[in-house]
């Protein structure tokens, strides 16, 4: 009977020394390289999670798990599978992504929320331990969370995020701040210039046999001069700026010299009362708006007395615009005598 | 008698007490001046000598003469007792205090090694010390400590160790920014703007600090992310400016550099120390980090705007996330 103990003990013994270590040792280690990236430490705030960890261990098996818990204070209410991601692989940048599903089959991990506000995810391997790829001993694993339904704590503090992986296990700290953003502000001032380059021009004496043209040194001439004036604007309104011009046509006493009407530019004329205005861009970008934009020898006035009409416009902030401005007069035989003067304003409106 | 006599000193040695020499009587012997003190360090003649610490050697001769009176005496060993060492865990650092160790016939103490290591009973990384009472490990990683502390003598002998004091550091990671509001002034042509916190400056000024501190092994990282200054659609153009602290007055740039004060490394392009600016819009951009455990560290922020001549009249705006990883 002792010996048959001895025997059975011995029996036993022998099995027991013969067993594989590893059916022994269970198969925990330290997770290693371990961070999670937010996009947002701000109390309360959306925030992404890219939790990236490096397994001794491997999850190859069905029935393994990955289990992500945030500390309580985190809040995915809400989170669908559909905005977390698992990729994993032996380097970085080689990660294959694996299918998620609400339970492991085949091809798909299983991914399932649980805990107060879903804190708690736990990834299940595919049932055939694979899935795209196995999940092997040392492999780089993220588990990354959109910024979707995912909120921060509501208090400010260091918080954990506590990771297991087949048994391997490790924890992260991530700290979340009352206000982890930095506002700037800056302003452009408006800005708007305008200049008319002589203020008194001069037709000198009008006749009947050719048009005359105002210059600047207020004799005139006969024929069309580069200008008798410039006008100058500039401004860094989004929307650019208008010049409007505004004022009678010539006139002595009760008599006056007939503008040129209508909405377009029309040929001048002599022997027939005529005053208009031409304008060109000299430099720059903008646009002389009509009756004002004839050609050479082509003028226009608009209305009489003209109330404030469009003279130019540019619709974009726009650097310094230089236009040149032609003034024409023609008289009739029968044009009463006199000195015909009028004062014409311009006037510059920006846009912002 | 003899054996009285030894017993009485092997009891008083283990006793650890500093014993002060006193006649020894019976009615049937006496013992006179019993102590012979070697003074203030190891000293050596011909009437004495001391090999080392816990010997005993006794002087002069013994005698039976009526002629002369033999003395005998014992001879004091230098003494020391242990220093007793406390750890104190603050975030990543561990500070040691220790009480003085007391020595007495012979001893002085001329400084201390402090020794640390992850496994109890080491093997231990020491340190020489002086003749201080305290020490700090800083930026350790989490994890458990152990600790001893070694007394010197003047000859740099250890004299003393003391107990193993242990220590846990746990993940410790902080992140802060100094300011949340931060504004140019007006930009204009003429030259380059500074944010500030309050109206901008036309000086290179910093804007904000960040602070941050981590005994995380494999260090932290910082990213940004945002979008370029705009307003109602126009915007500054993001910039990457380098060896400047101009820009380009006259175009528009928005740009930010940052100054590393400790041990955490800027990317080239953000390097304000070579005056190089940039930004990287709607992207999580990396902006400092280091390799390893690193103490509160502060990082100087600095953004720089410029304006074109036609940039659009307006109040321009964005905010910037600044976030910290640990790595641990």
């Amino acid at each position: 009977m002792m010996k048959s103990f001895v025997r059975i003990l011995l029996a036993f013994g022998i099995l027991f020394i013969s067993m594989p270590t590893t059916a022994l040792i269970a198969n925990a280690a330290s997770l290693s390289a371990m961070s999670d990236t937010m996009s947002n430490q701000t109390i309360s705030a959306t925030s992404s999670h890219a939790i990236r960890f490096t397994t001794p261990t491997g999850v190859t098996a069905n029935g393994q798990t990955i289990v992500v818990t945030f500390q309580s204070g985190f809040d995915f209410t809400s989170k669908a599978i559909g905005t977390v991601s698992l990729t994993h692989g032996a380097s970085t940048g080689t990660e294959s992504t694996e299918t998620l599903a609400a339970s492991p089959s085949a091809s798909a991990w299983g991914a399932v929320f649980s805990g107060t506000n879903n804190v708690i995810l736990t990834l299940t391997a595919p049932t055939d331990g694979t899935g795209s790829a196995p999940l092997a001993a040392g492999d780089k694993v993220i588990v990354s969370y959109t910024s979707a339904n995912s909120t921060n704590p509501s208090s400010p503090g260091n918080y954990t995020i506590a990771l297991t992986a087949n048994g391997d296990t490790g924890t992260i700290t991530v700290p979340i701040l009352t206000n982890s953003q930095v506002a700037i502000s800056a302003t452009v001032d408006q800005s708007l210039t305008f200049s008319v380059s002589n203020n008194s021009i001069g037709f000198g004496s009008l006749t009947t046999a050719n048009s005359r043209f105002a210059t600047s040194d207020s004799l005139g001439s006969s024929s069309e001069p580069t200008n008798a004036h410039t006008l100058a604007a500039s401004t860094n309104a989004a929307s650019g700026y208008s010049v409007a011009v505004s004022g009678a046509t010539l006139t002595s006493g009760s008599n006056t010299i007939t503008a040129i009407p209508g909405a377009s530019a029309v040929a001048l004329s002599p022997g027939t009362e005529q005053f208009g205005i031409r304008g060109a861009v000299a430099s720059g970008s903008g646009t002389v708006a009509a009756p004002f934009n004839g050609s050479a020898g082509n003028y226009g006035f608009g209305t009489s007395p003209l109330s404030s009409q469009a003279f130019a416009s540019n619709s974009t902030a726009s650097a310094s615009t230089s236009y040149n401005v032609n003034y024409a007069a023609n008289i009739a035989t029968l044009t009463e005598a006199g000195s015909y003067t009028t004062t014409l304003t311009y006037v510059a409106t920006a846009n912002f | 008698m003899n054996k009285i006599i030894y017993g009485l000193i092997a009891f008083l040695y283990l006793a650890g007490t500093i014993v002060f020499a006193k006649d020894l009587t019976s009615t049937n012997f006496i013992v006179r001046d019993p102590s012979i003190g070697t003074g203030g360090g190891y000293q050596s003649s011909g009437s004495f000598k001391m090999y080392s610490a816990g010997n005993l050697n006794v002087s002069g001769n013994g005698g039976t003469s009526t002629s002369f009176i033999g003395r005998e005496g014992f001879l004091q060993y230098p003494e020391a007792r242990a220093s007793v060492l406390t750890p104190t865990v603050i975030g990543s650092t561990v500070t040691l205090d220790w009480t003085a160790t007391t020595v007495a016939n012979g001893y002085t103490v001329s400084g201390y090694k402090i020794g640390i290591a992850t496994v109890s009973g080491g093997p231990y990384t020491l340190t020489t010390l002086g003749n201080v009472l305290t020490h700090s490990y800083i930026n350790r990683t989490p994890g458990t400590y152990y600790f001893i502390l070694q007394t010197l003598d003047a000859f740099g002998n250890v004299i003393a160790t003391s107990n193993e004091a242990t220590a846990t550091v746990e993940e410790t990671l902080s992140f802060s920014i100094s300011a949340n509001a931060i504004s140019f002034g007006p930009l204009t042509s003429a030259g380059p703007r500074y944010a500030t916190t309050s109206t901008g400056s036309g000086t290179e000024t910093s804007a904000h600090s960040l602070t941050a501190e981590s005994n995380a092994s494999t260090g932290y990282t910082i990213i940004y992310s945002g979008s370029t200054l705009d307003s109602n659609g126009n915007v500054i153009n993001p910039a990457t400016i380098t060896s400047s602290s101009t820009g380009t007055p006259g175009t528009n740039q928005f740009a930010l550099s940052l100054l590393s004060t400790g041990i955490a490394s800027v990317p080239t392009s953000y390097d304000h120390v070579s005056q190089n600016w940039n930004f990287a819009a709607n992207t999580l951009a990396t902006i400092a980090s280091t390799s390893g455990p690193a103490a509160a560290e502060t990082l100087n922020a600095y953004y720089i705007a410029n304006a074109a001549t036609l940039a659009p009249a307006g109040t321009y705006r964005t905010t910037l996330t600044y976030a910290i990883t640990a790595n641990y």
